[in-house]
Formats: C-alpha cells, structure tokens, sequence
C-alpha cells in the first residue's frame, strides 16, 4: 500500500488510521507483511517514531504481530482483533460511515441497551431518578419554541438519557461499551439532515422507557428500549440505504 | 496550569514510585504500570501525575518511552494531557474505553474484580443470545456441521474446564455467523480475558456453564431463533449469577 504525505499535526494518527483501514478493509490480508517501519516513514513523510507509535496502536488492538526482526505480520482483524476496535471500524480514515459495520455497532447498542434498561431498572440505583428526569428535561427542551434544533443537539440529549440508565444499570462493561461508542454516535450525525422542529416521537419514547425504568418495571423497561431504538434504526436504515450523504 | 513548557515537571499531587524496568518495550512497562495504579485507584481522580522527567527518572528510561505511554494512556481515557502539559487523572469508568476491559476485569497481580468480571460475563451472555438468534435465522451453510464437530470436541474432553474451553468453540462459531461483527469482537476480547483467569475462578465459571449446548445447536439447526435464544441465555445466564454472589451484589 502507498502512504499520504501526512500534515504534521497528528502524523501518528493519521498513519494509524491509514494502515488500521487497510487491514480492515482487508487490503492488507492476514498474514502479508507491512512495508518496513523505514518504508512506511519515507512513503508519509513522518518519523519513524510516529510511525512506530502508530505500529503500536495497532498491535494493542490485536490488528497486528510485531515478528522478530520488527517485521510487522497483519493479523486477521474477525478473530483477533479487539473489542476496542469497534468504534474505529464505522468510520473510516476519511470521516465516511461503513454501512455493514454500522448496521451491526447499532444492533449490538440495541443490545446493550435494553439490557442496561433492564438492570437500571431492577437495580434501583440512588440519584438514578434524578438522572433521568434531569436528562428528560433536556430532551423536551428540544421542542420548546420554534426554533433551528441541531441534529447534534438531538443526537447528545438522547445520549444522555443512555448515559443515565448505563449508570443505573451498575455494569463496568456497558460503561465502556458507552464511553466507547458515544464519538461514534456523533458521527452519525452527517447522517441526518438538520430540522426545524424535532419529531417529538422519539422523545415520547424514551420517556417511556424512563417511566418504565424509574417504576422498576424490569421486562417494561426492555420492550420500551427496544421500542426507543427501533425507531431510531428505521431512520438510520433510511439513510444508510442512500448512495452517500452530503 | 500556568506552566508554558510542555516537557517540564508539574507539581504533581501524589507520590507515585515506578519501579525500574527491563523489558524489551520500555513504553509498554511504563504504560502497564501506569494504568494498574491508576485502575487499582492509588491515585485518585483529578490528581496530577510526575511529570515526564520524574516519570522517565523513576522507571530509567528515556523521557520518549514515558511519553508514547502517556499518550497511550490518554487514548484509551484515563489521563488527560492538561493545558501545559501536566497529566491529570480521569475517572476511567466515566471516560474510559473499552481498551480496559481487560485490564479491569485481571488486576495486575492476577485477582480478578467480581464486579467487571461479571460485567463482562454480562456483555457476553446479552451478546451470544442475540448472536444466537440470528444463527438460527441465518444459518449460513457449513455452520451446523461445524457446531456439531464442536459438539464432540467438548464430549470428549474429560474435565469441567476444558468441556468449558472446547464449549468456546461453539460460540465462537455462533458469533462468526451471526454475521455481526461487534457479537464477534466481543467475543474476541471476552476469550481473551477468559484466558488469563486464575484457575480457581475458572473452574467457578465452569461449574457454572455446564449445561450441554446440544440443545443450543438442535435449535440453530432447526432455525428456531427464540428457542436458540432462550437455550443460550439459560446457558450463560449461571456464570453471571456465580460473579455477582462473589461480589456480594446480588440480592
């Protein structure tokens, strides 16, 4: 593969980002080796210390084996690659949104959701209550007056009613999984034209699930999240389905 | 920070002692030792780090080492790289990435956390019964044949830990053709983490998951998504239980 001269800003980043999509998108198949540290500095024009440090990244995220030598041997990504590398395989080095991967990053949220409702709902947590309605407020204060909403307004206000109910469900695992996929969430973001008045819908629907939680109605929390995200996976279909947004 | 020079040393809030290190990748040790204080809780959030010299003159290593593993470290969100180059403490369960995962769930002296471990068993488990279920739907072609080959690996493996190892056969084999590649990356890390257990809590899960999968791969086989489902929640469902009594959380 050939490099792009890269800005001087965050070369190591940027050459991570390269090779990572290379291998992901199996342009680089498991077991080829990658051109020479000393290759891969003269092709981006960088150092080869930012280029070890991208080589690094890669290896932490099981991508690829630093052989003996400082041969660099790509690993196949489906077996063992990381969790970690998730957020990272939906968006690629360029800012466009893969639709395959996404299609399965938002199943997997839907999955860890409607757990995390359910287990907020049954845990009970303190302050949970508060969280919610704090971040329900919010979320209606998207529909007060008439005026220009952001898509990316919409998109943090749900965020965080999930962030409150990830908290109340307790699990370090999901936190993660929510830490994690909350940047990838604000990339969907160019998916989604602007509006002037946000469809209140959605909106009627995480109060639901909040209700539902809050009542510590653990099998009603579920089915409400489920409800919440299957509303949002018919519009992101719509426009994942589209050739490519502007 | 007020402090103009990125490299220099800021007062830093605690004393942290790093041990020397020789290894054969000096960022790595310095990281790894780094991220267990910060993960065990020795320095508290919102402290400041030594600076990059402190650091670097500890560990005796080069100051670019120390510095290639605070980035690291930045990256996966336990410290942030303060206006003048200080490095402060995060809470990594508010800001960190699932990069952590193992680390939190295996301490750096081998214990285990029941707390994460059976929040990652948790992940697993919602995870295998959805992957279950689009198995069952997909059923892509080899995958029946394949589970049951599977199937007579864990037969006729003698122990509960090893019936237990060549079980992740199966749900590996679930995972790949659920078609997603999150259920798949997911398990990636979770046999990963599984791997570096202390023996006595292996044979805890193992006890726990001992239900044959027959069932499970009947149902696949069949098409039967909700049954495939049911059968693998009721199957991974234990191991959870056995973390959250370890940790004394369960009611």
């Amino acid at each position: 593969m050939i490099l792009q001269p890269v800005g001087r800003t965050s070369v190591g980043d940027s050459v991570y980002a390269q090779l990572r999509d290379a291998i992901v998108s199996d342009v680089n198949r498991p077991g080829s080796m990658l051109p020479s540290e000393r290759e891969l500095a003269a092709s981006a024009g960088i150092s080869r210390q930012a280029v070890r440090e991208a080589l690094q990244r890669l290896r932490a995220l099981g991508l690829v084996d630093i052989v003996h030598g400082g041969g660099v041997r790509v690993k196949d990504w489906r077996t063992a690659a990381d969790v970690s590398l998730l957020p990272e395989i939906v968006v690629d080095a360029r800012g466009r949104i893969r639709a395959e991967p996404a299609l399965a990053l938002v199943r997997f949220r839907i999955t860890v959701n409607c757990d995390a409702a359910r287990e907020a709902a049954r845990r009970q947590a303190p302050g949970l209550a508060d969280a919610l309605d704090a971040a329900m407020r919010n979320a209606w204060a998207l529909h007060d007056g008439d005026r220009e909403v952001a898509t990316i307004e919409v998109i943090d206000a749900y965020e965080q009613v999930w962030a409150a109910i990830i908290a109340g469900s307790g699990s370090i695992a999901y936190q993660l999984v929510s830490n994690s996929l909350r940047t990838t969430a604000r990339a969907y973001v160019r998916l989604f034209p602007p509006r002037r008045v946000p469809n209140p819908i959605p909106t009627q629907r995480y109060q639901e699930t909040v209700d539902a939680v809050k009542a510590g109605d653990v099998d009603g929390a579920g089915r409400a999240a489920a409800a919440t995200l299957a509303t949002a996976v018919k519009i992101f279909e719509t426009f994942t389905r589209e050739p490519e947004p502007r | 920070m007020s402090d103009p020079d990125v490299f220099s040393d800021p007062r830093p809030d605690v004393e942290l002692q790093v041990r020397t290190v020789e290894r054969t990748s000096v960022a790595d040790a310095v990281h790894d030792q780094l991220l267990a204080a910060i993960l065990r809780g020795d320095v508290a959030v919102d402290a400041m780090l030594p600076g990059e010299v402190e650091l670097a003159a500890q560990a005796k290593v080069n100051r670019q080492a120390v510095r290639e593993a605070l980035q690291r470290l930045r990256q996966v969100g336990v410290v942030e790289i303060v206006h003048g180059g200080g490095v402060r403490v995060l809470d990594w369960r508010v800001h960190g990435t699932l990069s952590l995962l193992a680390s939190a769930t295996v301490r750096a002296d081998g214990s285990v956390d029941p707390a994460v471990a059976g929040s990652v068993f948790r992940l697993r488990m919602v995870t295998l019964v959805d992957a279950s279920r689009m198995a069952a739907e997909l059923r892509p072609d080899g995958l029946v044949d394949e589970l049951r080959r599977h199937l007579v690996g864990v037969a006729d493996t003698g122990d509960a830990v090893g019936r237990r190892a060549a079980a992740e056969g199966v749900w590996g084999a679930v995972a790949v053709a659920s078609g997603n590649v999150a259920y798949r990356l997911v398990h990636n890390t979770q046999s990963r983490i599984v791997a570096g257990l202390p023996a006595a809590t292996l044979a805890t899960i193992a006890a726990a998951e001992s239900e044959p999968l027959d069932g499970l791969v009947d149902a696949i086989a069949a098409g039967d998504g909700d049954l495939a489902a049911q059968i693998a929640g009721r199957v991974l469902e234990p191991a959870v239980s056995a973390f959250a009594a370890l940790d004394g959380a369960q009611p």
